[in-house]
């Protein structure tokens, strides 16, 4: 009886130990980075002004470059394998290319100016534009027949729109308040495995978690910032100072926020949260950047020197 | 973006006679410098020189003033590059100068890192966009305060002596106006 009661005290604080060790590991987590490759130098025509990134299981880096309007493709060591694309409206050609993503087989590309998702085969051939008929602030695709955009809420309110391959819609997420104002429901948006739904506002202290049904599972400040700077522009009162520039989920499905203005270093430093929304490490990076993607290999991709150059580092885990 | 630049800006159709006296001072205490950095630019083809046999004698030049931002703004450059399309390769190669006007950048640290990042990304542009005329860089920042609008341009005639400005999109006939002018 005493030799059972005994066993079944140290089952029992296994039990309770064992959980609590794992959410102190998580609270003492560091995230630090180590550079894999550089792309786009000073003195080369690799990159000039990249807007977006993916790259493929295979280790294919593929990006949008908005000032020769451009995709391009490189290897696993940097080196520009294609380019395709020119100026202009039609099929294959950009304005102002902007958003990227891909799947196992196709590339998704949008652009700020020209309304749809163009559709390109991992060589770059352009296949087929999916019509859409409002601009879009965000893009990711699970895969070719899970496709989900967000759409830009201005004038009228933003919302998330998931649809196959052919631009049907399968469902609709409305995350905003009808009231918040103009651009206030402006978000960043990351999707995970279980088909939840991230969004990080831009123009307001907030971090989200949705299902797919539309019922917010928990929300975030990491600021502290409670009133929003307006600017009169045109007839219009709009935010000017961005909380939160973007995010993008690691393979643990961490949450990795880039922090905007009010950061301690604007555009640097980038929160890591775990999946129920715990604040975990903070990562500053060496040089600004727009945007951060993580691919399926846990590499990270960060801009710099104000964007010719898109670097890719490893995620380190302490 | 274009906050940026009305802020700073006046544009030369809406400079004082203090303005004008300004710009003209400026342009002249400016030109040994920015015409030794015109120097050493590609030179016409045989056929090209040809063509400009007729203006050869005239030495009007066209200088446009364009804001970094403004590159990031297709529609912003839309009519600058349509007036350069409607323009022959040579007049471009012989009579026209771009000048990149940017913001100096004190938190990027050394200004020559970012000029070298200006420098890089307007030369993609102008590649991309079959520009056919040598550009630039403002980097003594003079011409910041000149460039109101995304776009201005500057005309030396050299028939009448005078400094003509012209911001884009041009009026109805000033495309031709301008042309007829480096032609002639």
């Amino acid at each position: 009886m005493m030799k059972n009661g005994k066993m079944f005290r140290r089952a029992a604080a296994v039990v309770l130990i064992v959980p609590l060790s794992i959410f102190a590991a998580e609270q003492r987590l560091k995230v630090s980075i180590q550079e894999i490759l550089s792309i786009g130098a000073l003195d080369d025509e690799a990159i000039f002004q990249w807007t977006g990134v993916a790259a493929d299981r295979d280790g294919f880096i593929y990006v949008l470059d908005g000032l020769d309007y451009s995709l391009k493709k490189f290897d696993a060591k940097g080196k520009l394998v294609k380019k395709a694309g020119r100026k202009g409206q039609g099929p294959g050609e950009f304005l102002a290319p902007r958003l990227l993503a891909c799947s196992e087989d196709f590339l998704y590309a949008t652009d700020q100016t020209v309304l749809g998702i163009s559709v390109f085969d991992k060589d770059l051939q352009f296949k087929k534009r999916i019509p859409f008929s409002a601009p879009l602030t965000d893009l990711f695709v699970r895969s070719d027949e899970t496709i989900a955009i967000v759409v830009m809420g201005f004038p009228g309110p933003g919302k998330i729109v998931v649809m196959d391959g052919s631009g049907r819609i399968q469902t609709e997420l409305a995350y905003y308040e009808k009231d918040a104002g103009p651009m206030m429901d402006s978000v960043s948006a990351a999707l995970d495995g279980q088909g939840h739904f991230y969004l990080a506002y831009l123009f307001q202290d907030r971090i989200e978690r949705w299902d797919q049904r539309g019922k917010r599972l928990w929300s975030k400040n990491l600021l502290g910032i409670k009133k929003v700077e307006m600017k009169k522009i045109g007839d219009y009162v709009l935010p000017t100072e961005v909380c939160y520039k973007d995010i993008s989920l690691d393979d643990r499905g961490r949450l990795f926020v880039l922090a905007g203005k009010h950061a301690k270093n604007p555009s640097r430093d980038v929160y890591v949260l775990s999946p129920s929304g715990e604040w975990l490490s903070t990562l500053t990076l060496p040089d600004t950047t727009h945007c951060l993607y993580i691919d399926r290999q846990n590499f990270l991709y960060v801009r710099a020197n104000e964007g010719i150059t898109l670097k890719k580092y490893r995620l380190i885990y302490e | 973006m274009r906050t940026r630049g009305a802020k700073r800006g006046c544009s030369n159709r809406a400079l004082g006679r203090g303005g004008r006296a300004w710009l003209a001072i400026c342009l002249f205490c400016l030109w040994p410098v920015l015409a030794s950095l015109f120097t050493g630019c590609s030179s016409p083809s045989p056929e090209d020189t040809a063509r400009l046999s007729a203006s050869s004698g005239n030495r009007t030049v066209c200088w446009i003033l364009f804001d970094f931002d403004s590159l990031f703004c297709s529609p912003c450059l839309a009519p600058l590059l349509e007036f350069c399309r409607s323009l022959p390769v040579p007049i471009q190669e012989e009579k026209v100068r771009g000048i990149l006007v940017y913001g100096a950048r004190p938190d990027r640290g050394q200004d020559g890192l970012y000029a070298r990042i200006v420098q890089k990304k307007m030369h993609g542009f102008a590649k991309a966009n079959s520009l056919q005329f040598p550009i630039v860089l403002d980097g003594l920042h003079v011409f910041n305060s000149l460039v109101k609008s995304s776009v201005q341009a500057l005309l030396f005639d050299d028939v009448e002596q005078t400094v003509k400005a012209y911001g884009f999109p041009l009026k109805p006939g000033e495309r031709d106006e301008i042309l007829q002018l480096l032609l002639n």
